[in-house]
């Protein structure tokens, strides 16, 4: 049992702990909420903060439509497939998430297989942006993340007893009426279990906004990146916060960075 | 559902195409970015199946425990216990990743150096992300061995190394595998939290993609991408039967 405290404390409770300190004091150690206030109080990071909740939410309303549906699909239809459409629904949520957004710039990108479609067929001089943008990131998020809500609805609708939807029916209430008054607030607490990771999950969700830019790298994006960051390496971050050491330090630097343009930004990572 | 699918065929298409610009389809195909990811610069897989499984190995060293205690003790700060291992999956791998920068960059008694600048940082980070799922396999599967298997346990006399040995590891060890599977497949797919640990020559596979993607080389990206899916239908494959049985689900 000590042993276990203590690679949990060291390992676990202690970072976490360290960074909050960091974060309610200042460079002489003392309490403090400048932090905070100069977070609140520079525009970079509340658009930061505002972006982030409203793909948080935009996909949590766009993962429960899709994923309440699936669900209901699942248990209340039998339809020939259906075990394969059962097990199909999981693939999104084991699949690695940079992978799936990888793919779909390869597929929906710029020069991806359906823009070059669509201007061969349609004689259109511009690609249609599909992903570039905090619509892209709700379509990725979305399509990766509704089958937790499935899981979450399927697990409660199993749950709800029968008869009280018999029950309804029997007094009239049948199609939106029943789903509304009674089926809804059965499978409220399972819902809203599904919504709260899927929010979770997109909030602070590095990898797929960070690759949905327009690539590939040759392109003005990647080029502006470039300039930024430097020459591509992944101890970015990590050289930058050991070299300060500071715990205010900025991810990336501040200045234009391609986040900004693309209005495509995290809190937890860029500020 | 087939939307869902669009990012696969993408990332196929992309790790065998050569050259592919300009056309819905490659016009030509090739295997040498497999190569190139495989045989050339191998460092990406090889870290990632080292650090992976390192991670494993200290996620059931600590889960299998953890998961006893929930299950089957009335020891203090059980509540404590479980409410720290759930904390983990609402901690953001980016806040995890930075906190450990923060953590753990001063000197180690008797090295010049802060554990961030040592690999083992890297499975250690991975092995606290992944507790949960582990302590999860290794709850449910304790489960199986219900008041009658102890009874009968009791009644043979059998002393508490040896029951475990010869009553309760056989019952759980599915469940165990099945959690680690698991644990191991997710901790390949990790970005955010390593992300900000790998220095020069620790990189993972994800690492490794963003690295190629930046760089202009899509292809090889799409390459290690595709061995991240295969790896996940490999796991899934193994997760299956096991997770139809009573005390071999991942998730209870």
């Amino acid at each position: 049992m000590g042993l276990i405290w203590l690679f949990l404390g060291v390992f676990l409770v202690y970072p976490l702990t360290r960074i909050f300190y960091d974060a309610v004091t200042d460079e002489t150690g003392r309490i403090t909420l400048a932090n905070f206030s100069a977070f609140f109080n520079d525009g970079f990071y509340l658009r930061a903060l505002w972006k982030s909740l409203v793909l948080g939410l935009a996909t949590v309303v766009a993962s429960s439509v899709i994923g309440i549906a699936v669900a209901f699909l699942l248990v209340r239809y039998d339809f020939p497939g259906r075990r394969l459409f059962s097990y199909l629904t999981l693939i999104p949520i084991i699949s690695p998430p940079l992978v799936g957004t990888l793919g779909f710039t390869f597929i929906l990108g710029r020069a991806g297989s359906i823009n070059v479609l669509l201007m061969d067929i349609f004689d259109m001089l511009k690609p249609i942006n599909f992903l570039y943008g905090i619509h892209g990131v709700v379509l990725v998020e979305t399509l990766h993340l509704f089958p937790m809500i499935t899981l979450n609805v399927v697990d409660a609708l199993g749950k709800i007893d029968p008869a009280l939807e018999e029950a309804a029916e029997s007094v009239g209430a049948r199609g939106w009426r029943k789903f509304r008054t009674v089926t809804l607030p059965l499978m409220t607490p399972g819902y809203v279990a599904g919504a709260l990771l899927v929010f979770i999950w997109t909030f602070s969700d590095f990898a797929t906004p960070h690759p949905g830019r327009p690539g590939p790298p040759c392109r003005p994006g990647l080029s502006q990146h470039r300039a930024v960051r430097g020459p591509p390496h992944l101890s970015h971050g990590h050289r930058h916060l050991r070299a300060h050491g500071a715990p205010r330090h900025r991810l990336p630097p501040r200045g234009p960075p391609l986040g900004r343009a693309q209005g495509l930004l995290n809190p937890v990572v860029f500020a | 559902m087939l939307l869902s699918f669009i990012p696969y065929a993408g990332v196929a298409l992309a790790a065998c195409s050569r050259g592919w610009s300009l056309t819905p389809l490659p016009l030509a195909y090739t295997l040498q970015h497999f190569e190139r990811v495989i045989v050339e610069t191998p460092k990406y897989i090889v870290n990632s199946f080292l650090y992976s499984g390192l991670a494993v190995v200290l996620c059931i060293a600590v889960g299998v425990p953890i998961a006893w205690i929930l299950g089957r003790s009335t020891m203090r700060g059980r509540g404590a216990l479980d409410s720290i291992n759930t904390l983990i999956l609402a901690v953001p791998g980016t806040a995890l990743g930075i906190a450990y920068i923060r953590a753990f960059h001063f000197d180690l008694p008797g090295f010049d150096r802060g554990l961030t600048s040592f690999w083992i940082v890297m499975p250690l980070i991975l092995a606290v992300r992944r507790l949960p799922y582990t302590v999860r396999g290794a709850f449910s599967s304790s489960s199986s061995c219900t008041a009658p298997w102890r009874r009968r346990r009791r009644a043979w006399g059998l002393r508490e190394a040896r029951a475990f040995r010869d009553v309760t590891l056989p019952l759980i060890w599915k469940g165990i595998v099945v959690g680690g599977l698991f644990s191991f497949m997710t901790s390949l797919q990790e970005a955010s939290a390593v992300l900000f640990l790998a220095l020069g020559g620790w990189e993972m596979i994800t690492n490794g993609i963003f690295a190629f993607y930046i760089a202009g080389s899509s292809s090889e990206a799409a390459a290690l991408g595709v061995i991240l899916i295969a790896v996940a239908a490999v796991e899934r494959r193994h997760h299956q039967p096991a997770g139809r049985r009573p005390h071999g689900r991942v998730f209870g």
